[in-house]
């Protein structure tokens, strides 16, 4: 964790960092978390409306109008801990050229009724646009709407 | 580069205290009962282990020097908080490391073998960017930064008053922790005071940085706040304690109560 926290603070003076780490507190249980980042119906409500579907075979994601956003491999499956996948962006011609990346999920338990999210955006080094679009604010504000939805009810984007 | 002999008497001490404090059953008990239920008062607490108040307050002591409890005054009572940062940073530094063989860990050991101090201790940000989205207006955010009562719900429990130019930290006894200087405040849209890490003196013996936020609506998403640490070249502790995790707390409790109306950790 001490490497994650460097490297999320490295993230801050880069142009772009091959290594992104981003961290939320949220109010749910890591069950409510993991359910929310694996099942379509809460993804839509906070990642740019996508519907994503990740089981132990592997991560799909449909933008709002059918189009596959996104299709790769699972690489770690442990619910409600922990989940790798695989990262294209599908979405973008552009980002799509790009090498595959990794995601990494990671739920812990905090004292009090609250976990640590940890999600980790690696493997960016031959993919420096899908490094420099995810990057900051587009990550956060995916994360954001992550902890507004289980801990309201309700999603970030009236 | 040769390697030279690091110094990092800072980041030892804080682990020294740490490693004392932990190093004591009765602590560690105390430790488990705040892990269990948060603010409790040293009656409560005092009825937990078999020992006098006397006994009961001289180890709270030692785990308060270590970080490890924080205390806030509530009314007539003292209440007591755990902590569990230092635990988590000794935990990272000392266990995850060897027991989470990861690729990371394992570049950290190449660099080393190649003698590359930089990579094995890597230098946190001298100006950090967090941003958070949240649902309310410019408006409740504002209030949320500048108003002590909502402060003190998710800002470790300090209270922090903003008033004549000045921000003042106070502790849990209500005695001045810190005063550092207002730069610029422009409400609804910006505040950029100086910053001292006045609850640790290790810390506070560094120069002041700089600590910015800055509110902008977002139409359908509600507002982004926007938080920048900066000033941090010549404050490197500081820098350290405060990246990442540090400052996500802080900044997700506040996101908690304005969206919510409830701390995170209740």
């Amino acid at each position: 964790m001490t490497t994650q926290l460097q490297e999320t603070a490295m993230t801050n003076h880069r142009e772009f960092e091959a290594t992104q780490v981003y961290q939320v507190f949220i109010k749910a249980t890591p069950e409510q978390i993991w359910e929310a980042i694996t099942t379509p119906e809460f993804t839509q409500r906070y990642f740019h409306g996508a519907r994503i579907t990740v089981t132990r075979d592997g991560y799909r994601s449909l933008g709002p109008s059918g189009a596959v956003w996104g299709d790769a491999a699972v690489l770690e499956f442990d619910p409600p801990h922990r989940l790798v996948h695989g990262w294209d962006s599908l979405y973008s011609d552009e980002l799509a050229q790009e090498s595959t990346s990794r995601v990494t999920w990671e739920i812990e338990p905090q004292p009090g009724a609250y976990c640590l999210l940890t999600v980790t955006h690696d493997e960016l080094q031959n993919s420096p646009k899908t490094a420099r679009s995810v990057a900051g604010q587009g990550w956060m504000m995916v994360l954001s709407g992550l902890k507004t939805l289980l801990e309201t009810g309700e999603p970030l984007a009236a | 580069m040769p390697s030279e002999p690091r110094t990092n008497d800072g980041r030892d001490q804080a682990e020294d205290r740490v490693f004392k404090a932990l190093a004591d059953p009765t602590r560690r008990h105390l430790l488990d009962r705040l892990f269990e239920r948060a603010g409790r008062s040293l009656t409560e607490l005092e009825s937990e282990v078999q020992m006098t108040r006397f006994g009961v307050m001289k180890h709270l002591r030692v785990l308060e020097e270590a970080g490890l409890v924080v205390a806030r005054r509530s009314g007539r009572e003292k209440l007591h908080y755990l902590n569990p940062v230092p635990i988590r940073l000794i935990h990272d530094r000392w266990i995850d490391k060897y027991t989470e063989p990861r690729v990371a860990a394992l570049s950290e050991l190449k660099s080393q073998l190649e003698g590359d101090p930089m990579s094995t201790i890597a230098e946190p940000a001298t100006a950090q960017v967090y941003p958070m989205f949240i649902r309310a207006t410019p408006e409740q955010l504002w209030e949320a930064i500048t108003n002590p009562d909502l402060v003190e719900q998710y800002f470790y429990g300090l209270r922090i008053e903003i008033a004549d130019g000045r921000r003042r930290v106070q502790g849990p006894d209500g005695e001045l922790w810190g005063e550092e200087p207002v730069a610029e405040c422009d409400p609804p849209r910006r505040l950029v005071h100086g910053w001292r890490s006045t609850y640790d003196p290790d810390l506070a013996a560094e120069p002041e940085s700089r600590v910015s936020w800055t509110i902008e609506p977002q139409g359908e998403h509600g507002s982004r706040l926007t938080l920048v640490h900066d000033g941090l070249e010549r404050s490197p502790k500081t820098a350290a304690s405060v990246a990442g995790e540090g400052w996500m707390l802080v900044l997700c409790g506040l996101k908690t109560l304005v969206e919510t109306g409830q701390p995170l950790g209740a």
